[in-house]
């Protein structure tokens, strides 16, 4: 039986995501954030990778929500050109997770409002490790309203042996840039999922589906008529066609219509000191570029890219700690069909792997978090002789300390991390050099083959009411170059030395 | 902890499988260089005429890259490894006299005869089939455009576009009557990509022949050009003559730009660096049209000691040239008057009134020699406004608008007597461009390339150069129209 703040806050969710949109799961290090209500720190963390397929909300049979907001601020110039200098970002999440007349229920919303400064060579909304879209030199300032909701639900069948459940992921953006040329994109993505299973004993079996597609459309115009027609080089529209293939035919709008199916499997096992989740989900996109101007249709090509993507998460329960691993592994294989080169053009290749180890004391007032990241990355332009690769190893540590004095609660949360290359290699012929490899590949090359250490430190004051805790995170984060990436060429843009991240958070955990 | 031990092994075994299906449909056909030959056909009477030896170019569209190959025997010309992409073709054949003569019967006027041919924007890649590039000769004439300063100056540093000239030379062995010899802008659509596609031709040019009153008769786009602007040397009794060898000036202002100077509103103004401009206190001719329109430039002024040009057909408020290079320029004589050149509206304008601007129509059989100038090659190019026998290239200043750079005849080759400027009707090989322009500067013997230091123009404000696209063309009030 829910009470009716947590009624009210699935409600919020779930009327909203009829309208609107949900970020997944945040990435790995917003893992240690704080105390999440009256749900300790491995609760929080099995909630959110013990599985992440639709038959999530039947392996876990807490409840739980919370609504959060968020004001973020980055800046400084440890960044690749298409970066933005300073970034504000403020968020509206809410989350709930419930029981209802034999159904499991899970419904997230998320409003994300964006104001980017000072981003170049990108008029899309995302053009990281894509061939395909619009661009031009000069920076610009960006701003962005993203809407997302994820809905889950659940039920079992046949006395717990039969396992149906099925969700929808719903995306719509409006992003706007405010220089010439001025961009107004508009992205909406619905992706729906199933899964039908098994369980005997603790052991739980699923197979998962899931399809969906996404369309992005863009239109460019300018204030200023001179940059319209024939202006100035910095403000032309350029249509970035892979890694250092691009042209200057003017456009002014496109399109981007994507499709996408998964297909994959969840296994789960719950003994009494041992629960471990794992999921491999495999997939396919097709995302198809066509930009128009006026009647004119044209597709400069077609982009596939597969994915293959595997999580484990295990957790071990002892009389005096509380042990759990959580890995991912992530590869990416894709290529182009360009039709002005009449083949494939572009290839990219990528391989990601995050292992985390987290210890919590007895009543966890302490929390250890040791990571490994890896990732490996690999771009090639064959047309235009472009290609780059690079790898690299982060290992770091992280820590939740906690106490408690009266009905308040106070938490620190240190960390550190140090990424360091493995191996890195680009191939650019001196004159097949061009605009493309001295803003875009060589800032990027540099930044990815440079040593980075990432420190972390962030304080929590939760307040418990008595059907409510409501919580103040403060976290700032540094990342800092200790030794200079691999320079390619005479670049136009060198990312600088550090970067820096403050955020203020309120917690409603309901 | 039979559990523990099965489990990772199970998540592994997913893991293969996951790079097995990842693995499949991933062998596309990639991308290679591509072979492809280049055929070339002469025009109508050279059918003849052999093309080894001709040298042909194709440049990629975007990133400028070009490669270069010599016509065989077998009439083709053959490129290796080429990248896919858009390129330009472009062909050129000089014969000498002899070989001209014997080709046609006929001596051409000049030592050389120059065939060119180009083909814009076709897509090489495996799929091209050969491509056939048809030569045409050129019209040679004696008057050539030796330089042309359209960019302008610094606005706020310089003098704007308001220093502003166009140099004339002759080119032959003898002395040439300048006398009502005319001076035009070309005319012509400069956003291809509008509304009303479906007045245009292929290349995005305004497809005249739609024009409304526009005779059925004609070849309205292949046979004439439609001016912008006209003015003329006035025939005032005294014949201007030019010896071979020697240039005129024509300035849209005769002042020594380089010192301040009262403008017609009588403020002072002034070249906050002076060097960014030029002395055109000596120029040969100016165009001063104070006296005829209503609300003419404040630095209109009339220097007495400079000749002023007949005003025909008028753009905006002075001699302008467009500062971005979207002109074409043109010499042409004709005993036609001017009050009874034909003129049509634009093919866009269907209600053609009475306050439609019609466009004086050119034939090309008049003119004397053509350039066409273009934005820098990495801005957008506009759609050509003259035809491939005119000029088969475009020439441009790689700084762009208020760079102070102009463009350039390069040098041929020089005679005890004189010197003679490259002239095969091929802008893109014939011209140059001077880092800073000067009037009479001496044409340089071989191409400049770019400093790649910071342009000139990176101080200046852009809007000024927009505004002139507000301005419209008209006839002058003392043509009888």
């Amino acid at each position: 039986m829910m009470d009716p703040v947590q009624r009210l806050s699935l409600l919020v969710a779930l009327v909203l995501g009829l309208f609107c949109a949900a970020a997944a799961p945040p990435a790995a290090a917003q893992d240690l954030s704080g105390i999440r209500g009256d749900v300790s720190t491995s609760t929080w963390l099995s909630l959110r990778h013990g599985a992440e397929l639709p038959i999530r909300s039947l392996l876990a049979d807490t409840t739980y929500s919370a609504s959060v907001l968020q004001a973020t601020n980055t800046q400084g110039p440890l960044r690749t050109y298409q970066d933005p200098e300073s970034a504000r970002v403020g968020s509206l999440t809410s989350y709930g997770l419930t029981s209802y007349k034999g159904l499991r229920l899970e419904g997230r919303f998320q409003y994300r409002k964006e104001r980017q400064n000072g981003i170049g060579w990108k008029l899309g909304r995302n053009v990281s490790r894509r061939p395909y879209y619009f661009a031009n030199i000069k920076p610009g300032d960006w701003d962005n309203d993203r809407y997302e909701v994820n809905l889950t639900g659940g039920t079992t069948f046949f006395g717990d042996h039969l396992l149906v459940a099925g969700g929808a992921d719903y995306q719509v953006e409006r992003l706007a840039r405010y220089n010439d040329p001025r961009p107004s994109l508009n992205y909406y993505n619905l992706f729906v999922e199933g899964q039908v299973g098994g369980r005997i004993g603790g052991h739980t079996v699923a197979l998962y589906y899931g399809t969906g597609d996404a369309e992005e459309n863009g239109d460019v115009s300018n204030y200023n008529r001179a940059h319209d027609s024939f202006g100035e080089r910095e403000y032309n529209v350029i249509t970035t066609t892979g890694l250092g293939s691009y042209n200057f035919a003017r456009f002014g709008s496109y399109e981007r219509p994507t499709t996408r199916t998964e297909v994959g499997v969840t296994y789960a096992v719950d003994g009494n000191h041992v629960q471990f989740t794992g999921e491999l989900v495999g997939g396919r996109s097709k995302s198809e570029f066509i930009r128009t101007v006026s009647d004119t249709r044209e597709t400069p090509g077609t982009y596939r890219e597969e994915t293959v993507r595997g999580t484990a998460f295990l957790t071990v329960s002892q009389p005096g700690y509380r042990l759990q691993v959580r890995s991912e592994t992530q590869y990416k294989d894709g290529h182009d069909r360009n039709e002005v080169f009449a083949g494939a053009n572009y290839f990219r290749t990528g391989w990601r792997q995050n292992l985390d180890l987290f210890v919590h004391s007895q009543a966890e007032p302490l929390t250890l978090q040791a990571t490994l990241d890896y990732n490996r990355q690999s771009v090639t332009d064959r047309n235009a002789s472009h290609h780059y690769e690079y790898a690299w190893l982060a290992p770091g540590l992280s820590a939740q300390y906690s106490w408690t004095t009266g009905p308040r609660r106070y938490t620190l949360i240190p960390g550190a991390s140090y990424r360091m290359p493995l191996s890195q290699s680009a191939r650019v012929p001196r004159k097949n050099r061009n605009l493309y490899t001295k803003y875009v590949l060589a800032p990027d090359y540099y930044r990815h083959t440079a040593r980075v250490v990432r420190l972390r430190g962030g304080v929590q004051l939760l307040q418990q009411f008595e059907k409510l805790s409501v919580g103040l995170l403060v976290e700032y984060r540094r990342r800092m170059a200790v030794e200079d990436g691999v320079v390619l060429g005479i670049p136009e843009f060198l990312p600088g030395e550090t970067r820096n991240t403050i955020s203020m958070t309120l917690q409603f955990f309901h | 902890m039979n559990a523990l031990l099965r489990t990772p092994l199970l998540y592994l075994c997913l893991l293969i499988t996951g790079a097995v299906f990842a693995g499949c449909d991933s062998n596309p056909s990639g991308v290679e260089p591509v072979d492809i030959t280049v055929n070339l056909a002469f025009s109508e009477g050279y059918d003849s005429a052999a093309a080894a030896g001709t040298r042909v170019t194709l440049t990629n569209i975007s990133s400028q890259e070009t490669f270069e190959a010599e016509v065989t025997e077998e009439g083709q010309a053959s490129f290796q490894d080429v990248p896919a992409g858009d390129y330009n073709v472009s062909a050129v054949l000089t014969l000498d006299r002899q070989t001209v003569f014997e080709l046609t019967g006929n001596y051409p006027d000049k030592d050389e005869l120059s065939f060119n041919g180009t083909v814009s924007d076709v897509r090489i890649n495996q799929n091209t089939e050969p491509l056939t590039v048809e030569l045409t000769a050129g019209r040679l004439g004696d008057l050539v455009i030796k330089q042309i300063y359209y960019a302008g100056s610094d606005i706020i540093e310089g003098a704007g576009f308001r220093d502003q000239y166009l140099s004339i030379y002759n080119n032959s062995n003898r002395d040439i009557n300048l006398d009502g010899l005319y001076v035009m802008g070309v005319h012509g659509n400069r956003t291809p990509d509008g509304e009303n596609s479906q007045y245009l031709t292929e290349d995005g040019q305004f497809d005249w022949n739609q024009s409304v009153g526009m005779p059925d008769s004609v070849n309205a786009n292949e046979d004439f050009l439609y001016a912008k602007y006209i003015y003329q040397i006035p025939e005032d009794g005294t014949p201007d003559v030019l010896p071979p060898g020697e240039s005129v000036v024509i300035a849209q202002n005769a002042l020594n730009h380089k010192q301040p100077y009262v403008n017609a509103e009588g403020d002072t103004v002034s070249a906050g660096d002076p060097s960014l401009t030029v002395d055109l206190s000596g120029a040969d001719y100016e165009v001063y049209l104070a006296d005829q329109i209503d609300d003419p430039q404040p630095s209109d002024l009339d220097n007495p000691n400079v000749p002023n040009l007949r005003s025909i057909f008028i753009f905006g408020d002075d001699f302008i040239l467009d500062p971005l290079g979207r002109d074409a320029y043109a010499l042409f004589r004709t005993d036609t008057p001017a009050s009874d050149f034909e003129a049509y509206a634009e093919p866009t304008e269907r209600d053609v009134t009475e306050n439609t601007t019609l466009y004086p129509q050119i034939p090309t059989d008049w003119i004397v020699d053509a350039v066409e100038t273009q934005p820098a090659p990495t801005d957008d190019q506009i759609p050509r406004k003259l035809q491939n026998r005119l000029d088969a290239g475009y020439t441009f200043v790689p700084g762009d608008f208020y760079s102070s750079q102009s463009v350039i005849r390069l040098l041929s080759k020089d005679q005890e007597d004189r010197s003679i400027l490259e002239d095969t009707n091929n802008s893109e090989e014939n011209f140059t461009f001077l880092e800073k322009a000067t009037p009479r500067a001496m044409p340089p013997q071989t191409a400049n390339t770019p400093t790649g230091t910071q342009r000139q123009r990176l101080r200046t404000k852009r809007e000024r150069a927009i505004s002139l696209d507000t301005f419209e063309s008209r006839w002058a009030p003392r043509v009888n129209r």
